[in-house]
């Protein structure tokens, strides 16, 4: 009989840690969807450089419901960079992007599985990066000269390749939301758009220039 | 009896493995980190706006508190429907402050009213509101300076050169002081009031206008609209009166592209090229809108909103503005 009643407390115990470990899980993994967090590291004072970038990052958090938590960083070591990235992951962040790290941080070997670096030089340094793949003609970046686009248009100079900022900035972002439950992130190469006369005649592309 | 202690074991390594799993998921803490502060300013190219925001951003990183504190700045490049976008977005950020420098001050009831929806408490700042938005929510400080006091600044110091060097001042001998007029944006709350300041202390004054434009606080604007002036009305100009430093630099650029000789220049901000040329002597003067204590200002009302202090201070306050000459 007392063992019978021993056996009935301990079982009752265990349900009460199941139920209580259910309990947590769930309320941590609500916590997570609802507040789905991205943290992003921008180069201080360098505000010009890092517009249309920061336009398609807020613009992918606001479509998606996402917090950001941003940092301006002038220098970070490397082990600036392991501080930040285990903060982060107290504070649930999926993932840190670095934008255009070349302005804060050496060259060297930074291997994460949650960080990608949206960069233009410094893809060999990290495991991920997002940039454009090369190409040989002339590139420009957002947002593009009015009268560049009219010479291109009346036909006095020659197409030139649209590297878009805003959009490697939405892609970055898309990157690491999508990568929350994976183990590890991949890289982003966009191509650069070909804006020549026919693609002004159409104004395909009429919403990249618009200020 | 040795089947039961068996049992127990493997209930008792049951148990622990269930508090290790509960210790592990509570790790993660559930309550942001981090203080958030959203930063909308009107344009980062306005150098006293880009100064101001520098200046911004290493005093809120000296703050200590139990968090730190994650801020972002917008620029809105002067465009206010790219700073809509922009607010749009920080409403959604769940901001435990926001500092606006609106490009409308107009739009300060709208922007106030999503504010007090999102529960966030702003800090307006640099560009002057109507009175009557202060009142949409107790959540809402505004910080700048007196713009009024400026302009009439700019007045004292016009009547302080024109009694002295009345002779040397007055070129075309008319007794008359011919000036032009640069503003800033028009129907800005600083525009009016800077003009009005300016004016109002400058009645005694012979003063003859020969233009007034409107340049949108830029410097290559003011250059642009100053030189489409009249050529007579630049000859005959004795003083040049702007609302900021950028406008007065583009005038000054006009006349050191030319070679021609300065007139007296006034500009209002003590921007640092601004004063490097008036401590050179290029230019006669400007106002300095103390901008040190507006920074100040702002991150005492920002620490005391973020303690929980909202109402300690005043919902309005203005620094005290000083002029500059060499």
């Amino acid at each position: 009989m007392k063992q019978s009643k021993a056996k009935h407390i301990i079982l009752v115990v265990i349900i009460i840690c199941m139920a209580i470990v259910s309990i947590l899980y769930m309320r941590n993994r609500d916590y997570a969807q609802k507040n789905k967090r991205i943290a992003v590291v921008y180069p201080k004072n360098n505000q010009t450089m890092i517009q249309e970038v920061q336009e398609g990052i807020q613009d992918y958090a606001y479509d998606h419901h996402i917090q950001c938590d941003i940092w301006y960083k002038e220098t970070m070591s490397s082990n600036d960079l392991d501080t930040l990235v285990e903060e982060e992951h107290k504070n649930q962040s999926m993932g840190i992007l670095l934008v255009y790290p070349e302005k804060y941080m050496k060259k060297g070997k930074y291997k994460y599985g949650h960080v990608l670096a949206l960069t233009d030089t410094m893809q060999p340094s990290f495991t991920y990066s997002a940039s454009f793949s090369q190409v040989s003609d002339d590139t420009v970046r957002l947002p593009v000269d009015f009268d560049l686009l009219k010479e291109i248009k009346d036909g006095q100079r020659n197409p030139i390749y649209l590297e878009n900022t805003y959009k490697l900035g939405y892609k970055s972002m898309e990157m690491i939301e999508g990568c929350v439950n994976k183990s590890h992130l991949s890289n982003i190469r966009l191509k650069p758009d070909k804006i020549d006369q026919g693609v002004l005649e159409k104004g395909s592309k009429a919403s990249l220039f618009c200020d | 009896m040795k089947k039961i202690g068996k049992y127990k074991w493997i209930l008792l390594a049951g148990l622990i493995v269930c508090l290790l799993l509960t210790a592990l998921v509570g790790i993660r803490s559930k309550e942001d980190q981090y203080i958030h502060v959203g930063i909308a300013v009107y344009d980062l190219e306005d150098t006293f706006m880009d100064s101001f925001i520098s200046k911004l951003e290493n005093e809120i990183e000296k703050i200590t508190t139990q968090k730190k504190i994650s801020y972002e700045i917008c620029d809105a490049k002067g465009d206010s429907r790219r700073q809509n976008k922009q607010l749009q977005y920080m409403y959604t950020q769940n901001y435990d402050m926001m500092l606006v420098n609106l490009v409308d001050p107009s739009h300060a009831a709208s922007v106030l009213n999503n504010a007090k929806e999102s529960k966030i408490p702003v800090i307006l700042f640099n560009r002057d509101i109507a009175e009557k938005d202060l009142k949409i929510t107790n959540n809402v400080w505004y910080v700048g300076t007196d713009a009024r006091k400026a302009g009439e600044i700019q007045g004292e110091m016009l009547h302080q050169i024109w009694n002295k060097q009345r002779n040397s001042l007055d070129k075309n001998q008319n007794g008359k002081l011919d000036y032009v007029l640069v503003e800033g944006e028009e129907d800005h709350y600083d525009t009016i009031r800077r003009t009005k300041g300016f004016l109002e202390n400058s009645k005694d004054l012979p003063l003859n206008t020969l233009g007034t434009l409107s340049a949108s606080w830029n410097r290559h604007l003011a250059y642009k609209k100053f030189s489409q002036l009249d050529e007579n009305a630049i000859r005959n100009t004795e003083a040049v009166i702007c609302n900021n430093d950028d406008m007065a630099l583009g005038v000054y650029d006009y006349y050191s592209q030319r070679h021609l000789t300065l007139p007296i220049i006034l500009g209002i901000n003590n921007s640092q090229e601004m004063n490097e040329k008036i401590m050179s002597g290029e230019i006669y003067g400007t106002v300095d809108n103390n901008m040190d204590d507006q920074v100040y200002r702002i991150i005492r009302c920002m620490k005391s909103g973020l303690n929980g202090y909202p109402k300690k201070y005043k919902k309005v306050w203005y620094s005290q503005p000083f002029s500059v000459t060499k």
